[in-house]
């Protein structure tokens, strides 16, 4: 069943994880509507060797906390950073530990409207019978309230401010008008577990723009980029590798190759080199999640064009290609950090990377 | 060594070993306790032995913090300090304390600084590396779920009101884990606990009564073995170094909480000294909400809630019996800020939090101690090098080439940075000049002595206490801006901090490439090159750092400059920089591991880019004429408000070269010649701008260039008297009228 699924849910994939927690801790106290108890949530996000938790998320143990606590103490959660920082898996991390679903999305995007997020109507139904619970379609937020669930909320920032808005009152009242309902359905209140986990990126629209009372109704968490070399290297192999093979490409990416691409992006988006050297960082995103997609496309254009190996020419195409899209400042930067840091490089890949400099 | 042998826990022993870390307010306590339950006839504390015979001065009335500062000079013309700072909340001040109210007899017992300064040895000498590098740490920190050893240590030792034993117990087992896991001991270590060992020994056979040690946690068992296998020789002793001081010294929370590295200590001073004053967190919210208001930042007592609850579920997330230090770090973060934060943590909020967690104490010492080291050795010092200042003003010349003018200069600069009143530096040579020649008066004043004691908290020599000032200017330094940077590395050099320069290259190669701006990046270009031309001279040693640095900046300051575009209203600033960027081509080709070609090919791009200004553009064909002859063209500059500007910026990169080049004069002549009145009135003030870099003798140059030998027959300019006079009074006039409308200051 989960093989043919593209990408299965958090709560399929660690279905026995969250059981034994859930077993361990049975007994302990824990906030009104939880499916796990705060230490357990933590556990569940960065793992725990002994007890035979994978780790999924990396990250500062103390953002988790806050994150955690903030949830606990019934205030919303926006999560924010820089594209591709694992935002909305966090996010679904959270939701599947606290809930035991991660499914309650609402996409906000421009079109975004008030019926995607609390409710609309089946019309046929409408007319036949009138408003009724029947005739109600449930959205996201709708279902987290009645059901005592933590709903998602991607991309928030990008909705309208008006529809933004429309939050206030439920992340405060906690309490949601349906006026066309007859009786005690109009008012629905929001069951003990119910909370909300919004995301929101840092680069196309901010979250200057969010009104300050909404502001005060979420904790907001950074979500900062991997600080680690080594613990992003491992992320990104396990990943590329994880997504050729699911692409059927019997190509991995070799390690040397992960250490050139995530070296790259790493450097450039610190401003800075392992040597401690401050270089010009891009304007193009250089998240992980970037690297990843940098790596996977070299391993398919390998595979079905080139040499069935990944070579560092088809690495600084792929850079090229998914990454540094349009800008033609980037490029030129691009070119600064080959011929200043690249070049200053010892290792024969690193050599070879360095020659590949003539595609840029 | 294999266990922790399990007779070290003995409350009853005769010898009690305490082990604590240093400024940790519940060994503070544990210490305090157990001596008034002890009643121990001698307590012995790990500390400077030699301040033994001045041990009463600690018990004067002073305003905490303060600190032992102890120094020597090594061979090699090596200062080195050390300090032994004292919180009120310090285990080893307490124990001080403790020991004078009970009549015990109170004794330091490591090695005297002069045994164990060595270059690479930790000038704070309460920090706690030992304990902060083990190994067996980040091991713990899983275990515990916490991110570092500060908040382990916290969680197992500061947060829960350990009792006496619990806290033997504990502290044993933790510090002797931890020595344990090190897989080999340092050779000092060794020799300080043998010197320990002895004074411990000595103490038994002096005193009758019991005996309480309290010393760093990482020494504990090693001393108990050591008694216990009566392995307590006193260590041979290396004759003490001929120059050494030791003296209190007052000492700041600010100090304190700067130390990084293996100089580091308990953190957040402010915040433990608070909790040792009161218990409570409580009063440190208040004041974390008072600085913000201070600080215009809005807060709202609803604010202030949603803090203590987000602090408060933390700590029993946690697991904290009480709120804590990272709770309440936590706990603004979650509640109070409302955007990104920046990876260092850097926001508005939290700096109120760290500033009031640091504290704001500074020591002061009561009447009666002798004065702190740093004015005698000043005075001793500047008596001398014969630099003392005195009432009439005197003027001192120093060649750096010779190494009693070097190190006389050396002492100035750590003068002048230290600020301290009626020292300056009236002039200095510049890249040009073979040598460096400075020029500086010195006279008394009033606040001389003042200041000096004042000063004497950035440390107990001059060479210290300048060194800790210059890295207070550094912490300042808040926009990337490398010339600032720059301008603290040719001090430290300048100064003769070595060690010091070093810190500072690699904070400024991070600032040189945030730097946006050319002008901040070419200022720190031409520092750098001072610095590269005359650090044989200044004895840095640091040639190739220097070198890698320059380069850095040349190349960040060439790319800075091509991305820049067209600027107007900063033309000296930009000359200047670009002029840096010739320099150090010609001057330092080989480090900088750039082809002519390409430095050429940026300024081929400026040269050509009819979007430019034109004094860039000068600028720029002055550099391409340089470095190997471009034909100049002055075609598109013949317009009259172009003419001065691109010729500025041409004489200014290539006085030199361009003066003898007939052709360019000739077609300058020429371009003046076609200009009407009106135009000419135009170009005026830019050409007068461009021909004043000339020399008057490179002008008569030009002139013979123009006219040929007629240049030595223009006839004289006959003026009498009368005619003089006149012209004079016309200039007058003309002055008066130009400033009664305000179009010049007269001056």
């Amino acid at each position: 069943m989960i093989e043919n699924i593209q990408r299965p849910a958090a709560e399929v994939l660690y279905a026995e994880e969250l059981e034994k927690l859930r077993s361990s801790d049975a007994d302990k106290p824990r906030p009104a509507g939880w499916r796990l108890t705060p230490q357990s949530v933590v556990k569940f996000v960065l793992g725990d060797e002994k007890a035979k938790i994978s780790a999924k998320f990396v990250g500062a143990r103390s953002v988790i906390e806050r994150c955690v606590v903030a949830l606990a103490t019934n205030r919303g959660l926006l999560l924010i950073g820089e594209p591709g920082t694992a935002k909305s898996y966090l996010s679904e991390l959270l939701a599947t530990a606290i809930s035991g679903d991660s499914t309650q999305i609402i996409q906000g995007s421009a079109g975004t409207t008030e019926d995607n997020i609390k409710y609309s109507w089946n019309y046929a139904l409408l007319l036949a019978e009138g408003p009724s619970e029947r005739s109600l379609v449930p959205a996201p937020l709708y279902n987290g309230m009645k059901n005592g669930q933590v709903v998602r909320f991607e991309e928030i920032t990008r909705c309208p401010l008006e529809i933004q808005d429309t939050l206030l009152s439920i992340l405060s009242d906690r309490v949601m008008a349906i006026p066309e309902l007859p009786g005690e359905g109009s008012t629905l209140f929001a069951r003990m577990g119910f909370n909300l986990i919004a995301t929101a990126n840092t680069r196309d629209r901010g979250v200057n723009e969010m009104s300050a009372a909404l502001k005060r109704r979420f904790n907001f968490e950074t979500v900062q980029p991997i600080a680690d070399l080594n613990q992003e290297m491992a992320l990104v192999q396990r990943e590329t590798d994880k997504l050729l093979k699911r692409a059927g490409v019997p190509v991995t990416l070799p390690p040397d190759m992960t250490e050139l691409l995530v070296t790259t992006f790493h450097e450039l988006r610190r401003g800075q080199t392992a040597d401690g050297q401050a270089i010009s960082t891009l304007t193009t995103v250089m998240s992980t999640a970037e690297a990843v997609s940098a790596g996977y496309a070299a391993g398919i254009h390998s595979y079905y064009y080139g040499t069935q190996h990944v070579t560092p020419e088809t690495l600084v195409q792929s850079l090229i290609g998914s990454t540094i899209k349009e800008s033609e400042d980037d490029l030129k930067k691009l070119r600064h950090y080959f011929n200043n840091v690249v070049k200053e490089k010892s290792g024969s890949s690193w050599k070879a990377y360095y020659e590949a400099r003539h595609l840029l | 060594m294999t266990a922790i042998p399990p007779e070290i826990y003995d409350l009853d022993a005769r010898v009690v070993f305490v082990p604590v870390r240093h400024h940790s307010p519940a060994c503070a306590q544990v210490v305090r306790e157990l001596a008034q339950a002890m009643r121990p006839a001698a307590i012995l504390i790990e500390g400077p032995s030699d301040f033994n015979a001045q041990m009463g001065e600690l018990s004067l009335s002073h305003t905490l913090p303060i600190a032992i500062y102890s120094y020597v000079r090594l061979e090699g013309n090596i200062r080195r300090g050390a300090f032994y700072p004292f919180c009120v909340y310090s285990p080893e001040w307490q124990a001080i304390q403790t020991g004078r109210e009970l009549g015990a007899e109170v004794r330091f017992i490591d090695l005297p600084w002069g045994g164990m300064a060595a270059p690479n040895e930790a000038a704070h000498r309460y920090a706690d590396g030992e304990l902060r590098t083990s190994p067996y740490i980040p091991m713990l920190c899983r275990e515990l779920g916490v991110e570092n050893f500060d908040d382990a240590w916290d969680m197992i030792f500061e947060i829960n009101d350990l009792s006496v034993g619990e806290y033997l117990q504990r502290g044993h087992y933790f510090c002797g884990s931890l020595r344990l896991s090190e897989p080999h001991i340092r050779e000092i270590d060794l020799r300080r606990e043998a010197h320990m060992a002895a004074m411990i020994r000595a103490a038994m056979e002096e005193f009758d009564g019991r005996i309480l040690v309290v010393t760093g946690g990482f020494h504990s068992l090693g001393l108990y073995e050591r008694l216990a296998n009566g392995d307590c020789a006193m260590p041979e002793m290396p004759p003490p170094p001929q120059e050494r001081g030791i003296a209190l010294t007052p000492y700041s929370y600010e100090r304190l909480d700067s130390l990084r590295g293996y100089e580091s200590g308990m953190p957040n001073p402010g915040f433990y000294q608070h909790i040792w004053d009161s218990g409570t967190y409580r009063g440190l919210l208040a004041r974390v909400a008072q600085r913000l208001r201070e600080k215009n930042q809005r807060l709202s007592a609803a604010d202030l809630i949603a803090v203590e609850t987000s602090a408060q579920t933390l700590g029993i997330l946690r697991g904290h019996a009480r709120v804590w230090r990272r709770d309440l770090i936590d706990g603004v973060i979650s509640a109070l800020v409302k955007d990104e934060l920046a990876f260092d943590l850097r926001h508005p909020f939290l700096e109120a939090v760290f500033e009031v967690f640091r504290g704001s104490a500074r020591g002061h010492l009561a009447e009666g101690t002798t004065l702190p080291s740093l004015v005698i050795q000043l005075q001793q010092q500047l008596a001398a090098y014969g630099l003392q200042p005195e009432t009439e003003p005197r003027d001192i010349r120093l060649d750096l080439a010779k190494t009693d003018d070097l190190e006389r200069s050396r002492v100035l600069h750590q003068v002048r940075i230290l600020g301290l009143p009626g020292y300056s530096r009236t002039s200095t040579s510049d890249i040009t000049d073979e040598r460096i020649v400075e020029a500086w008066r010195i006279v008394w004043s009033a606040e001389f002595e003042g200041v000096c004691i004042e000063a004497a908290i950035y440390g107990a020599t001059l060479e210290d206490a300048s060194r800790a000032r210059l890295y207070e200017q550094a912490a300042q330094i808040e926009q990337p801006d490398a010339s600032q940077a720059s301008r603290l590395l040719l001090d430290a050099a300048l100064m003769g901090l070595p060690e010091s320069a070093a810190e500072f290259y690699s904070r400024l190669a991070a600032l040189i490439t945030q730097d946006g701006s050319f002008f901040t990046t070419s200022q720190a270009l031409t520092n750098l090159l001072y610095l590269y031309r005359f650090d044989a001279v200044l004895g840095t040693m640091r040639h190739a750092d220097v070198g890698e640095l320059l380069r850095t900046a040349f190349r960040r300051s060439l790319w800075l400059l091509e991305t820049l575009g067209a600027i107007t209203g900063q033309d000296k600033a930009l000359l200047d920089g670009i002029r840096a960027l010739l320099e150090t081509l010609e001057r330092c080709a080989p480090v900088l591991n750039m082809d002519r070609a390409d430095f050429a090919d940026v300024f081929q791009r400026a040269a050509s880019d009819v979007e430019q200004t034109p004094l860039m553009r000068g600028a720029a064909t002055g550099i391409l004429w340089t470095l190997g002859g471009m034909q100049i063209n002055l075609q598109s500059f013949t317009q009259p408000e172009q003419l001065g500007d691109f010729l500025t910026g041409l004489f200014y990169l290539a006085r030199e070269v361009i003066q003898r080049e007939a052709a360019l004069i000739g077609q300058i002549n020429s371009t003046l010649l076609r200009y009407d009145e009106d135009g000419f009135l135009a170009a005026l003030p830019s050409l007068r701008l461009a021909f004043s870099f000339f020399l008057p003798r490179e002008k008569y140059y030009l002139l013979r260039t123009l006219f040929g030998n007629a240049a030595d027959a223009l006839p004289e300019l006959e003026v009498n008297i009368q005619q003089a006079a006149r012209v004079l009074a016309f200039e007058n006039a003309l002055f008066k009228a130009l400033e009664k409308y305000g179009i010049v200051a007269h001056g």
